[in-house]
């Protein structure tokens, strides 16, 4: 040590500055902002009031001490501010012996004899008049300054001060903005977490945390390098040392007074050495650890008892019952007790667990508890000082210079070696997993150094070789994997281990030569057959998975795991009955385990029973109401039962659990999409968005909301920018297309979907798609080849047969038009479109007999028995056959219905029209048809309707096999028949400039149309960005 | 500017007040005022603001009154108040000092303390002191008096509900008399919870209807971003849209000064950097942070004090109902919901209500307004939380989705 350093254990405030500097780890933010704080509070009239809270030791006084020192060496702040610093030992009872004491502090940091006669004088006052004449002299003393109060153990002086006295302290404040305070307590106490209470909600509170591993290592570090320790300092980066570091961290619980006391013993050597120390250390903390007890109440003593008899961690269930009080007790005792820092909390589940935060107070107790027994004290220290190889070793020197029986001690030692717990080596597994799974690889390297020192298992060796490996040190990995080899297990844990290790490293087939290894050792480890199974589902050879599981459950038949995950194999193997018995038989056993419902459940969605994985889904909610997991998977469940609604409830439950999860906004908004609540469902794709920006599955579907919104040029950027993330998502380019037809750019539209097919050749949605585009383009020729292509990988695609039908038809080879949609009726013969596309052709063909039964059918099929566009060409064939009274009346009542519901959307197009062109070319028949078409169509005031068809049929006049003299006599009848009614104007100006177009390709006859009127014909025209 | 959660603020440092504090000065250029609000809006910063800058034609004195538990306690405050204002005008509290004299019969001279004699005699000192400060200055005068609720129940749980009533009483008898005269009272309870206990205890005059409420909303929203944004700045985080992150907590916060400095203390604490991101998480993690930092608890801990075991189902009931809309609810859909959410048996409110009485229900609601839980849209007569940042804390912890 060094000559003068004195590292005080319990009272950092007599540690020098330069000391307390130099052994500060982890809180250097705070400090630095406290006296922050502070210089705003001394210079500005904002004055800031702080608390800070933990357990003792845990370095609320060393904090305060050395902020304390930094205030101090601020110079520009010393003539503004007095300093009163009330210490843990002072006692206060009432308001006026508050006010009593910080002028005693006052009086003697500052020398202020005036002042310590003024205060002598109180004492002749009554209390009431002295309470007025100390707030006097105090706020005299002050003047015009800041008063910092550092005030420890605020708890128990507002104890002191009771109720009375604090509404007095507080409108003292309030009255006299001089104070700024920096208080110190063990837990938020009722004075300051009391809604009643005058302090509530007063204080800025700053909750300190015990010291991690990486600050006790610093902390250590320090310390040796402040005391000139080169040995010490020098240990500590070593494995070894870190190793001992961490003994003292699981015996500390993070408390930095305990690694302060033991930074003294981390370089002993030999038992020797070490047990004098550590006995007289366990001694020295014994008073330390009663003092701490004292603050409890009996039944909490009574609890922290009970932790010290027991090395493990306890449910609040079993602590209720051994302390023979209710749950509900027990819990808030032991929230009261975590919050003061003597226990920890884990979930598991539903249950909570507890345990002693520090193993020394435990053995400290131990040696309240076994005087004279020591033991058995030593021992407990040991086991957790020393690594088995260590102690094993040390155990042969020890020539025992203490009054301990020597041949005891080692009976002792020699027990202990043989104990496979040890918790140090429990942490850094902890450790280097967590590391792992953060990809954080450099830790898990230093923990596996760690633990290849020490322990020095094959299995440590390994994982020290794989996370070489990361960083490409192949040389070292491959040292260390001899290693690994050279310490070959001879244990079934240590090839389990090994395998384990394999495993996560992804190295299959050797982690399954570790398990077999194992078996080899003992064929009735149950574990063995498990792991084993994972290595051989990676595999794919679900056979001997299977096999597996089946034996581990012939060596354990109640094993709930075995049962449950057998399923994953069977699943492989396409064997789902047997699958679902299996979670059956998992579920008989274990019916609590909320897993196995939610993993049947999945099967059972796999298998599209919705219904029964819904039951399932439902019964895990149950048993875990808060697995976000089961909440998400429940929502595909109803929306596959189309049960909107409640899928929302689902996503907004899990959403509630985790509102972070990006997939579920996603599923929120497809939901929301499906219930037509567009506007939402765009904000729950951003909110996606936010959490992710860079998942492409967001932006690319929330083009869906966009599109029913009509925003196309939206949805155009949303795809766009899901192609920016991910250019080879063959999808994004198909759905790309849409927006672009919408807008009409059919050429961007084209090549959308071309890169979506060099993506994906065999995508025939796309092939399909790209054909209507070219259809809309008037490229039948080539639209056909391109329904050809998806019809090539997919002969039964039914909408890839109904765009050839339709080309086909365009192309006037009606005879294979009707074909085709033979074709489809046998695949799919309930469609009424088909009915109604083969009435369509057989018309056009002349059967219209034939043509009215097949209309006929289709109306039985559609949902209310009314369809317009199939009932509107019906009437044509009745006509056609010269049921010319029936078919008009049939007209008229299908446009009367037309016209009473508004319209119905049919996007522009009118059947009966551009069919009419293409089913004959004799112009009486369309004189006929065309005069009643308009009487009828005028009568019910849907004119314009008629109009708009008659602008849709444009397309048609491009089908090659319609000459320019039939195109011409079509506009001719039109002009002629139409010309009066100023609802046709337009549309017949349009007919007449398309016609003179088709002849001669001149654009100077379109521009003799409006340009409004223009950029309307012009797509009908095929002209894409003329 | 650093963030200062439940700390002092400087009078210059206060932001956003400046319209209010107008609208208060010159309220109480005909009138006396009671300042109400939720708690943390920052009443008492406002109040010492307007001390600080009291214009020069006007006398302020402020005084917090928590602690006080005797009527002659607080007349001493008063007194010392005033004296210190005439000493420094070279005058003397003339009437005070006979009075005294002849209570304790020896002359008092720099007296700090009221003698114990005067103990039964607050209410003459007190009206004395007040005349004497009338006479020796033309100054408007105003009193400033924080907490005084809680003086006020003090005062009533000590020595009775009469003695309360009787200091609120002699006040206003003072404010009536003396025409350049003015008080602000200001509290962390309502007012009006104490004045409902005192005529519950049989006292029914009503001592403040010559004051004007006047309540603290929260900053405006241009007022709050500024205030985020000056914090930002003071505690020198790294903030690369200070716009919008100064908007989103803003938005987070309800625009509720206590809550913008406790996000921006707790942006600091995390690591120097402000982004929306990280607010939003502030925010949530507040909803359920076991150690209740931002003190939201007291807004169902209260409940059963404000409003009694009789209403409080009620009261449960309204606001899970009202938490969970999505739009503000008229009148008669609340009435609806709680045929649904009560049982008659369960407390006579509830029997009440469910039989029809809609002014209980009314008042009720009334009350509620008055403590901040919500608001009523006065065009469309529909209800919702006051603030969503409660609203949502509130969800959370009553499990309703």
């Amino acid at each position: 040590m060094t000559e003068g350093f004195y590292l005080s254990r319990f009272t950092p405030s007599l540690l020098s500055p330069e000391t307390l500097e130099a052994i500060f780890v982890q809180r250097e933010k705070l400090a630095t902002r406290l006296v922050e704080l502070i210089r705003e509070s001394v210079l500005t009239g904002s004055k800031h009031y702080s608390l800070l809270v933990g357990p003792r030791g845990i370095g609320k006084t060393h904090i305060v001490s050395l902020v304390y020192y930094r205030v101090l060496s601020e110079a520009d702040l010393q003539d503004r501010m007095r300093i009163a610093w009330l210490r843990e030992e002072e006692c206060v009872v009432s308001f006026l012996d508050f006010l009593q004491t910080i002028l005693g502090v006052l009086q003697e940091e500052y020398q202020d004899e005036p002042l310590r006669h003024a205060c002598e004088e109180l004492l002749r006052l009554s209390i009431e008049e002295a309470e007025s004449r100390a707030e006097e002299l105090l706020l005299q003393t002050v003047g015009n300054r800041t008063l910092l109060l550092i005030a420890e153990n605020l708890d128990e002086i507002f104890q002191g001060l009771g109720k009375q006295g604090q509404e007095k302290l507080r409108a003292f404040i309030q009255n006299h903005p001089i104070f700024t305070i920096l208080a110190t307590s063990q837990s938020l106490f009722g004075g300051v977490s009391v809604r009643t209470s005058p302090f509530y909600g007063f204080f800025e509170t700053h909750c300190l945390q015990g010291l991690s591993f990486e600050d006790a290592v610093a902390m250590m570090a320090k310390i040796a390098r402040h005391q000139n320790n080169e040995e010490l300092a020098r240990l500590i980066q070593t494995p070894q040392g870190r190793f001992r570091v961490r003994a003292v961290h699981h015996l500390a619980g993070g408390n930095p007074r305990v690694y302060v006391i033991f930074s003294q013993l981390v370089t002993c050597e030999s038992l020797d050495e070490l047990i004098e120390p550590v006995l007289r250390t366990l001694d020295d903390l014994t008073p330390y650890y009663q003092d701490r007890m004292h603050h409890l109440s009996p039944q909490q003593k009574k609890i922290v008892d009970y932790f010290c008899q027991r090395r493990y961690a306890v449910s609040v269930r079993k602590i209720a019952e051994h302390n023979r009080v209710t749950h509900q007790t027990a819990s808030n005792q032991l929230k009261k007790l975590r919050d003061m820092g003597y226990v920890c909390s884990y979930q598991v589940g539903r249950e909570s667990y507890y345990e002693l935060r520090e193993p020394l107070m435990r053995i400290s107790r131990d040696a309240k508890k076994f005087r004279g027994k020591s033991i058995r004290l030593l021992v407990a220290f040991l086991r957790n000082w020393y690594s088995h190889a260590e102690l094993t070793d040390r155990l042969v020197l020890l020539k025992s210079k203490t009054d301990l029986h020597r041949k005891d001690l080692q009976r002792a030692i020699k027990t202990l070696v043989q104990e496979p717990d040890d918790p140090r080596l429990a942490a850094c597994l902890r450790d280097y997993k967590k590391s792992l799974n953060t990809e954080d690889f450099a830790s898990a390297l230093e923990v596996a150094e760690e633990m290849a020192e020490t322990r020095g298992y094959a299995s440590d060796w390994m994982k020290r070789a794989i996370c070489l490996r990361k960083f490409d040190r192949e040389d070292e990995a491959e040292q260390s994997e001899k290693k690994a080899l050279e310490f070959e297990p001879d244990t079934v844990e240590g090839w389990q281990d090994l395998g384990s290790v394999m495993e996560d490293a992804a190295r299959h087939e050797e982690a399954l030569a570790s398990f077999d290894k194992a078996i080899e050792l003992d064929p009735k480890d149950a574990r063995s057959w498990q792991d084993r199974t994972t290595s051989l589902e990676e595999l794919k050879r679900y056979e001997e998975a299977l096999a597996s599981y089946d034996k581990a459950i012939e060596l354990n038949p109640k094993d709930a795991w075995s049962w449950r995950n057998r399923s994953t194999p069977l699943e492989g193997i396409k064997r789902y009955e047997e699958a679902l018995t299996s979670y059956d038989k998992a579920i008989e056993i274990d019916p609590r385990d909320a897993i196995i419902w939610r993993y049947k459940a999945t099967l059972l969605n796999e298998l599209e029973r919705y219904k029964e994985a819904l039951f399932s889904y439902d019964k895990a909610i149950e048993l875990d109401p808060n697995d976000v997991f089961t909440w998400q998977n429940r929502v595909y469940t109803l929306s596959q039962l189309n049960h909107y609604e409640e899928a929302l409830t689902s996503c907004d439950k899990a959403i509630e659990l985790d509102p972070k999860a990006v997939l579920i906004w996603q599923q929120h908004a497809y939901i929301l999409s499906k219930l037509n609540r567009y506007e939402e469902a765009l904000v729950s794709y951003d909110k996606a968005i936010k959490l992710d920006p860079k998942d492409a599955m967001s932006w690319r579907n929330r083009t869906d909301p966009l599109e029913q919104l009509l925003r196309y040029e939206e949805a155009l950027e949303s795809y766009d920018k899901a192609i920016e993330l991910d250019p080879r998502d063959a999808l994004s380019w198909r759905n790309r297309a849409i927006p672009l037809e919408k807008l009409q750019r059919y050429e961007e539209a084209l090549v959308s979907y071309n890169k979506a097919i060099e993506l994906d050749p065999s995508d025939i949605i796309a092939w399909e798609l790209r054909a209507w585009c070219l259809d809309k383009m008037g490229r039948f020729e080539e639209a056909l080849t391109s329904v050809d292509k998806a019809l090539d990988i997919q002969p039964d695609y039914l909408d890839g047969l109904t765009c050839r039908t339709i080309i086909l038809y365009r192309l006037g080879r009606r005879e294979e038009s009707l074909a085709m949609l033979e074709r489809q009726l046998k695949l799919d013969v309930d469609n009424k479109c088909v009915w109604s596309n083969r009435a369509v052709a057989l018309s056009s063909l002349g059967r219209h007999e034939e043509a009215l039964a097949s209309f006929d059918q289709s109306l039985k099929l559609a949902s209310v028995g009314f369809d317009f566009h199939i009932c509107s060409n019906r009437a044509v064939v009745l006509a056609m056959l010269g049921r010319w009274d029936e078919g008009v009346n049939v007209l008229d009542e299908t446009l009367r219905r037309f016209a009473e519901e508004g319209g119905i959307d049919t996007d522009g197009e009118m059947a009966i029209v551009h069919n009419m062109l293409i089913r004959t070319q004799e112009v009486t028949t369309w004189q006929r048809h065309i005069v009643i078409w308009i009487e009828l169509f005028s009568r019910h005031g849907v004119l314009s309707a008629l109009g708009q068809g008659l602008v849709r049929s444009i397309p048609t006049l491009n089908i090659s096999w319609i000459s320019d003299d039939v195109a011409r006599a079509w506009r001719d009848v039109w002009q002629e028949l139409g010309r009066e009614h100023s609802e046709l104007e337009i549309p017949l100006r349009l007919l007449d400039a398309a016609v003179q177009y088709r002849e001669k390709p001149d654009m100077r006859i379109l521009l003799g149309v409006p340009i409004e009127e223009r950029e309307l014909l012009k797509p009908l025209l095929g002209l894409i960005g003329a | 500017m650093k963030a200062n959660p439940g700390g002092e603020i400087a009078p210059e440092q206060v932001i956003g007040r400046d319209r209010l504090i107008q609208r208060l000065w010159e309220t109480l250029d005909s009138q006396s005022v009671v300042l109400v609000a939720e708690r943390r809006i920052g009443k008492s910063c406002i109040n010492k603001k307007m001390v600080a800058e009291t214009p020069d034609n006007l006398l302020t004195v402020y005084r917090d009154v928590e602690g006080i538990t005797k009527p002659i306690d607080f007349v001493e405050r008063v007194y010392r108040d005033v004296s210190e204002y005439l000493n420094v005008l070279k005058r003397t509290t003339g009437r005070v000092s006979a009075l005294l004299k002849q209570l304790s019969g020896s002359e008092i001279g720099g007296l700090v303390k009221f003698p114990e004699a005067a103990g039964a005699h607050w209410k003459p000192l007190l009206e004395n002191t007040l005349e004497d400060l009338a006479e020796h200055q033309d100054h408007l005068v105003v009193l400033f008096w924080d907490e005084l609720p809680s003086m006020l129940k003090s005062i009533a749980d000590n020595s009775g509900e009469s003695l309360a009533m009787e200091i609120l009483d002699t006040l206003r008898g003072l404010r009536q008399m003396h025409g350049r005269l003015r008080m602000v009272y200001s509290g962390s309870i309502g007012l009006h919870h104490v004045t409902a206990a005192l005529r519950e205890a049989g006292h029914g005059n009503d001592a403040t209807n010559d004051m004007r409420i006047i309540e603290v909303p929260e900053l405006a929203f241009e007022d709050a971003c500024f205030l985020a944004e000056e914090l930002i700045n003071g505690e020198q985080l790294q903030c690369e849209d200070r716009k919008g992150t100064s908007e989103t907590i803003a938005r987070a916060t309800d625009c509720i000064p206590y809550y913008i400095h406790w996000v921006v203390a707790d942006l600091k604490d995390r690591g120097n950097v402000a982004d929306s991101k990280l607010v939003e998480q502030i925010v949530a993690e507040a909803m359920v942070d076991h150690q209740d930092s931002w003190h939201l608890q007291h807004y169902r801990e209260r409940l059963k004090e404000y409003y009694g075991e009789d209403h409080l189902l009620v009261v449960l009931a309204l606001l899970d109902e009202l938490a969970v809309a999505t739009s503000p609810v008229k009148f008669d859909q609340l009435n609806s919901c709680l045929a649904t959410a009560l049982h008659p048996d369960q407390s006579k409110s509830a029997e009440k209500i469910l039989g029809g009485d809609k002014e209980l229900l009314r008042q009720i609601l009334m009350l509620l307004q008055r403590d901040h839980y919500i608001r009523l849209q006065p065009n469309k007569g529909t209800y919702s939380f006051r603030f969503p940042l409660i609203q949502r804390w509130w969800c959370v912890h009553r499990s309703l989705s």
